[in-house]
């Protein structure tokens, strides 16, 4: 690479803080600093080999400030979430133990990262860039310590806010380990669908349990269709379905359908099902959206509605 | 959109000199060099200071964003593109596509994801040189993108969002890969629609229980438009949200605001009016605020706005012309 060389990197480091306070969106001068931070940085032994930069511990540690700093009004500027990764990425990488008493001063790192990121999200609890950086960092870690403690962050969030949506999301990445490929085992959807339900209950009306419901349930048919596991769990998962639209009539007197995500899960396992008869009531609620419950949507019902009554004939 | 080049007098009125604005471009322009391909490209502004014309600074990059927005502009202003170093970008566009095949903006280095293969394919798209683009590994990307609730995301395992969700399927759109991807086995198609419309509230919200914002109208609206569906909206009271979305200085604002505490903005202005333009190719004059500009109405007082290509975000009479070849700086017409 053919970058320019300089004499004083300390004192050009000083000038990009200064500039950084200007615009912290400029991304040619976060990468000068990290130029300057590159070159003042001795790696640990001369062989030293990674496809990520080395920092210091001391700049790693200094920079981090410097980006809560520029951060704090500007929490939607991806330089500074950017420079933060940065600084991480060749010490997070590295760690490949999961004992919490091996990694030290990483692990102490990687703690402290997660708590700032919190922090953020305390103040905005759906910063999109903010949970980018706590998956990556829970990705590259891949401890089971920390997925399985985030499950519990998780539920705080939802206990405050069970529409928080991103909360959701997460819930999904983490019971999944970060990985596509790790679909849950039929046995483990179950309860987790006991854990989605009993949110559901809370306010029928709330779209973002239901779509993990239906999510849940689809990666099972993926999987399991019309093996005695998934009727089994279709089964159960219907009848919980029908028992919160009942509940909720009885305590609300009104009536269940205006909960048009309870609805809409439910048309979506009758479609599952397949049968005949399931195909016919998921048309009749279709319908029904259609023309009385879900007007704003109404002609993606009629479609809906159109498309299952083909695959009934 | 509004006609705004059509009329001479809008240009003489407003001081509009689209040569300046054309000639400005360039000057933001990056030329590929021989040591370091992947440089090629505009810059977004002068905030490097100006830099000679031969002069050889290695940080002296393009950005993706800004080579896509640069050559829709130039491309919108009348300009032939003859003088872009497009070999060299499409060079550029190889050097930062990533194995898991996202592109970062930025040779120097940046964050990674959807926004920018959409950028890329627009790019190779108005080139007409997919030489750039690993067209495979891109799609693998978009499809590692898709969420548990059936739309896309900006990064896998990211939360579902109107803006990833248009870049995918924009970026399919272009790649020519929509059908196979989305109607292949499981249908994912059916998913994204139901999630596209489940976003109206009266305007449409960008995920899953947050607030409305005018920009998804074309976020999302431009999805559904791009997969045919976009009829199965509440055309009419999407609209009624928007243009209530004006100022009465004009321009859009994300929210309505009887409070007077959202201003409007570049972006939801463009983004608003975009979606205004492929959904509707007349509107009432009353709808849309222009305090006095010449918009070209008609004598029942509505207005035609020129439909936005939406996949391309820019245009459709524009990128027509320049694919003619009869696109000429001087006379806009």
């Amino acid at each position: 690479m053919n970058f320019p060389t300089f004499d004083i990197p300390e004192r050009a480091l000083e000038l990009t803080a200064l500039c950084l306070r200007f615009n912290p969106a400029n991304y040619t001068t976060w990468w000068f600093r990290r130029q300057c931070l590159a070159s003042l940085s001795t790696p640990p032994t001369s062989d030293f080999e990674s496809k990520y930069t080395y920092f210091s511990e001391n700049f790693i540690a200094n920079d981090l400030m410097l980006a809560s700093k520029l951060g704090g009004s500007n929490p939607k500027n991806y330089q500074v979430w950017y420079h933060r990764r940065n600084l991480l990425e060749q010490s997070f990488s590295d760690m490949t133990s999961d004992s919490d008493t091996e990694c030290g001063s990483v692990l102490e790192l990687v703690n402290e990262e997660l708590e700032y990121i919190a922090g953020v999200l305390d103040k905005d609890s759906k910063n999109y860039h903010a949970w980018s950086h706590r998956q990556w960092i829970l990705k590259i870690i891949n401890m089971e310590s920390k997925w399985t403690a985030e499950i519990e962050y998780i539920n705080d969030l939802l206990e405050a806010d069970v529409r928080n949506n991103s909360a959701w999301n997460q819930r999904w990445l983490v019971s999944h380990r970060g990985s596509k490929s790790k679909p849950f085992p039929v046995e483990a959807a179950s309860e987790e669908v006991n854990f989605v339900i009993s949110k559901a209950r809370e306010d029928p009306y709330n779209e973002s349990p239901w779509r993990y419901f239906v999510a849940l349930i689809k990666e099972q048919f993926r999987l399991i269709a019309s093996s005695p596991e998934f009727v089994s769990l279709v089964d159960t998962c219907e009848n919980a379905l029908k028992e919160v639209k009942e509940k909720f009539e009885l305590e609300s007197k009104k009536d269940g359908m205006e909960c048009t995500h309870l609805i809409a899960a439910h048309i979506d396992i009758l479609e599952m099902k397949g049968d005949e008869d399931s195909l016919s009531s998921a048309v009749e609620f279709a319908i029904l959206l259609e023309s009385r419950y879900d007007p704003v949507r109404k002609k993606y019902w009629k479609l809906r509605a159109q498309q299952l009554q083909v695959v009934a004939n | 959109m509004l006609g705004f080049f059509d009329s001479p007098e809008n240009l003489i009125r407003y001081s509009v000199d689209t040569h300046e604005i054309i000639e400005w471009i360039y000057t933001l322009q990056t030329l590929s060099h021989a040591n370091e391909p992947g440089i090629a490209g505009f810059k977004g502004g002068t905030f490097l200071g100006n830099v000679q014309k031969d002069e050889f600074l290695y940080y002296n990059q393009g950005h993706l964003a800004m080579t896509y927005s640069a050559l829709c502009t130039l491309i919108t202003l009348g300009d032939d593109l003859e003088r872009v170093d497009k070999k060299g970008i499409v060079k550029g566009l190889q050097c930062l596509q990533k194995d898991d095949g996202s592109f970062s903006s930025l040779h120097l280095g940046s964050e990674n994801d959807l926004r920018f293969v959409y950028c890329a394919c627009a790019i190779s798209h108005i080139l007409n040189d997919w030489s750039g683009v690993d067209i495979d590994r891109a799609v693998q990307y978009i499809q590692a993108c898709r969420t548990w609730d059936g739309a896309i995301s900006l990064i896998p395992g990211q939360e579902s969002h109107g803006g990833s969700t248009f870049c995918g399927v924009a970026s399919l759109n272009l790649m020519g890969r929509l059908k196979q991807v989305l109607d292949d086995h499981d249908n994912w198609r059916n998913e994204l629609v139901q999630w596209c419309v489940s976003r109206q509230i009266e305007g449409m919200q960008g995920r899953t229980n947050k607030l409305e914002d005018t920009c998804y109208s074309f976020w999302i609206g431009g999805t559904l438009k791009i997969l045919n569906c976009d009829h199965l909206l509440d055309q009419k009271l999407l609209r009624a949200f928007v243009t209530d979305c004006q100022s009465d200085m004009g321009g859009f604002s994300k929210l309505r605001d009887p409070g007077r505490s959202y201003y409007p903005d570049l972006l939801h202005s463009f983004y608003s009016l975009s979606w205004l333009s492929f959904s509707h190719t007349t509107i009432h004059e009353d709808d849309v605020i222009n305090n006095g500009v010449h918009l070209g109405s008609n004598a029942n007082g509505s207005l035609t706005l020129h439909p936005l290509n939406c996949t391309l975000g820019m245009s459709s009479r524009r990128i027509d012309m320049y694919r003619k070849g009869i696109l000429n700086s001087s006379q806009i017409t």
